[in-house]
C-alpha cells in the first residue's frame, strides 16, 4: 500500500476522488436497508403497504401506515436482521441472485448468523471511512466568500476578452477583474504601488494569476499598512490605491472581485487563498518582468 | 425460473464478494484521504515556499540572462530561471492535485522542524532564506554587464543556500515520493550549481581586478 502511494498519480483527484467514492459507500449501505425492507414488506405486508400507499404520499404521519413502520424499522436499522438473512443479497437484479431464495420451511441458523455477522463487518468497513470523513478545512479552494462576485457566473461578457490591445480600454467594472488588455503586464511580484497604475497593465497581470488589491486614497494609513503587509514581497499579488472606487478596500483576481469597509476583514486571506494564482487564465505565467507604470496611461515598453 | 441447486456454495461466493467489495471500498476510501498531504503538511508547505523562492531566482536569472556581460554566466542564469520555472509547475500541479489553494497567506518556513533562525534573515525585510531584499533586487535590475554579474552571483549563491537548506527540510520530513524526487533534485542541482557559480565569480573578479588595474 504504501508504495502504490509513490506510483499513484494524484491525477487532480485527491479529494476529490474520496468525494465521488463517498456516496457510492452511502448508496451500497442505503442499498442493502432498502433491500431489507422491500423484501419484508414483500414478503409479510404486501397487502397492506399496498393499500397504504397512498395515505403516505397524502398524509406526513398517516395512521394506516403505522403497522409497517416498526417492522420496516426494525429491518433496516440493523443489516443483521432476519429478513435479511432469509434472502441473502435481497433483490438486487443486477447481481442476479433470484436463484439463491433459501427454502422458506426450515431456516438454517447457522447459515443465518454466518450471514448476520459478514453483513454487520461489511456493513462496518464500509461505515467506518464515511463516518470518519475529515472536515472541510478553511484553507479549502472550495470555501464559499460572503460578498464575493464571480462574473463568470453573472455571464459577464469580458471575462473572456483576453485580447492583447494598444491604448486605452474601457472597462464595465471599477476596477476592471477581466478584459482587453495591454501586452505588458503590471509588475506584481509583491509590490506595493504608491500612486494609481494604468488599468492596461494591471487587467493583464489579473491574466496571470495576480491579486490586486485597491484601496480608495483617504484610506487611513494603518489600513493602508496592514494591506501594504499582505502584499510585500508575495508573488502574484500588488496593491495600489484607486480613486474614485466604489468600497474603501477592493480586491481583485481575473473574473472575480470583493467589496470591502476596511482593510482588517478577514475575507482578505480568503480571497487571496482561493484565488491567487487559481484565478490565472495563463497558469505559470509570470508576474516578474512586468512595468512599474502610474498614472492613468499605458506605456509602450516594458520597463523592469 | 430456475431452480437453486444448492444454496451453500453459491451463497458463499457471494458472501466473500461482499466481503471483498467492503474490504475494496474501506481501503479504498481510507488510502484516498490519507494520500493527499493537508494544508499543514510539510509537504504543502514546501510547494507553496519553494515556489515563491523560486519565483525571485527566476526573475533575477532572467534579467541577467538579457543584462548580463558574460557568457557563461548568462548561459547558466537562462538555465536556472527555465529550470526553476519548470519546477513551480510541478510543485502547482502537486497543490492542485491535493486540492490546496495554489499560495499560502500564511508565516512561510513553519512547516520546517528547525525552522532556521529567523534573525538570522528576516531582519531585513527577507521573506525566505536566502531571497534577496527588494533593496537588493532594485540595485540587481539597476546594474548591466560586468557590475550585474557580480552581484547577481553573490546573490544567486545566497539564494541557492537557502534552498538548499529548504529542500533538505522537507526531505527529512516526508515519505512522499514526488516530492522526494524533486527535493533531492533540486538539492544536487542548486549546490552544483553554487560550485560553478562561485567559480565564476572568482574569474569575474578576477577579470574586475584586471580592468582596474590596466
Amino acid at each position: 500500500m504504501a508504495k502504490k502511494k509513490s506510483n499513484q498519480r494524484p491525477g487532480r483527484s485527491g479529494p476529490p476522488k474520496t468525494a465521488r467514492t463517498e456516496p457510492k459507500a452511502a448508496a451500497t449501505v442505503e442499498d442493502t436497508d432498502a433491500d431489507t425492507a422491500t423484501a419484508d414488506a414483500t414478503d409479510e405486508t404486501e397487502a397492506a403497504d399496498t393499500a397504504n400507499a397512498p395515505a403516505e404520499k397524502t398524509d406526513t404521519k398517516p395512521v394506516g401506515a403505522k403497522p409497517k413502520t416498526p417492522r420496516a424499522g426494525a429491518a433496516g436499522s440493523r443489516p443483521g436482521s432476519k429478513a435479511a438473512a432469509n434472502r441473502p443479497g435481497g433483490r438486487n437484479p443486477k447481481k442476479g441472485r433470484k436463484p439463491v431464495a433459501a427454502p422458506k420451511k426450515s431456516l438454517p441458523w447457522g447459515m443465518i448468523l454466518t450471514v448476520s455477522a459478514l453483513v454487520l463487518v461489511v456493513g462496518a468497513l464500509i461505515a467506518i471511512p464515511v463516518l470518519t470523513l475529515p472536515e472541510q478545512s478553511v484553507t479549502d479552494p472550495d470555501v464559499t466568500i460572503e460578498g464575493s462576485v464571480d462574473y463568470f457566473e453573472e455571464g459577464a461578457d469580458w471575462v473572456t476578452q483576453r485580447d492583447h490591445v494598444e491604448g486605452s480600454v474601457q472597462y464595465a467594472l471599477t476596477p476592471p477583474a477581466g478584459g482587453n488588455h495591454n501586452v505588458a503586464w503590471q509588475l506584481c511580484t509583491g509590490v506595493v504601488y504608491d500612486e494609481q497604475i494604468p488599468n492596461e497593465h494591471a487587467v493583464h497581470s489579473l491574466e496571470h494569476g495576480a491579486i490586486w488589491i485597491t484601496y480608495q486614497p483617504d484610506l487611513p494609513a494603518e489600513q493602508v499598512e496592514r494591506l501594504a503587509g499582505k502584499t510585500t514581497g508575495q508573488d502574484y499579488t500588488f496593491m495600489s490605491p484607486y480613486p474614485d472606487q466604489p468600497a474603501p478596500v477592493i480586491l481583485t483576481a481575473w473574473g472575480y472581485q470583493l467589496q470591502l469597509e476596511s482593510a482588517n476583514d478577514e475575507r482578505i486571506d480568503q480571497f487571496i487563498a482561493k484565488y491567487r494564482l487559481t484565478a490565472s487564465q495563463e497558469p505559470n505565467a509570470t508576474c516578474s518582468r512586468g512595468v512599474t507604470a502610474t498614472g492613468t496611461t499605458p506605456v509602450l515598453a516594458p520597463g523592469m | 425460473m430456475r431452480r437453486a441447486i444448492s444454496a451453500r456454495p453459491i451463497l458463499s461466493v457471494v458472501m466473500a464478494a461482499l466481503v471483498a467489495v467492503a474490504l475494496g471500498l474501506s481501503v479504498g476510501v481510507m488510502s484516498t484521504r490519507e494520500n493527499p498531504p493537508g494544508a499543514d503538511s510539510p509537504e504543502a508547505g514546501f510547494a507553496w515556499d519553494m515556489s515563491l523562492h523560486h519565483g525571485q531566482a527566476v526573475a533575477m536569472s532572467m534579467y541577467l540572462y538579457d543584462n548580463g556581460g558574460d557568457e557563461a554566466l548568462r548561459t547558466i542564469a537562462y538555465d536556472i530561471g527555465l529550470t526553476q520555472q519548470g519546477q513551480i509547475g510541478v510543485m502547482r500541479t502537486w497543490l492542485r492535485d491535493w486540492n490546496l489553494p495554489q499560495s499560502s497567506t500564511d508565516e512561510p518556513m513553519q512547516w520546517m522542524t528547525m525552522p532556521m533562525d529567523m534573525g538570522s534573515w528576516a531582519k531585513d525585510g527577507r521573506i525566505m532564506p536566502g531571497m534577496a531584499t527588494q533593496d537588493e533586487l532594485t540595485e540587481l535590475y539597476s546594474l548591466t554587464g560586468l557590475e550585474a554579474d557580480l552581484l547577481f552571483c553573490e546573490l544567486m549563491i545566497n539564494h541557492h543556500v537557502g534552498g538548499v537548506h529548504m529542500a533538505e527540510g522537507v526531505l527529512e520530513l516526508t515519505e512522499d515520493e514526488e516530492v522526494r524526487w524533486l527535493a533531492d533534485a533540486m538539492v544536487s542541482g542548486q549546490q552544483s550549481e553554487i560550485d560553478a557559480l562561485t567559480e565564476i565569480a572568482d574569474r569575474l573578479r578576477g577579470t574586475e581586478g584586471s580592468a582596474q588595474t590596466g
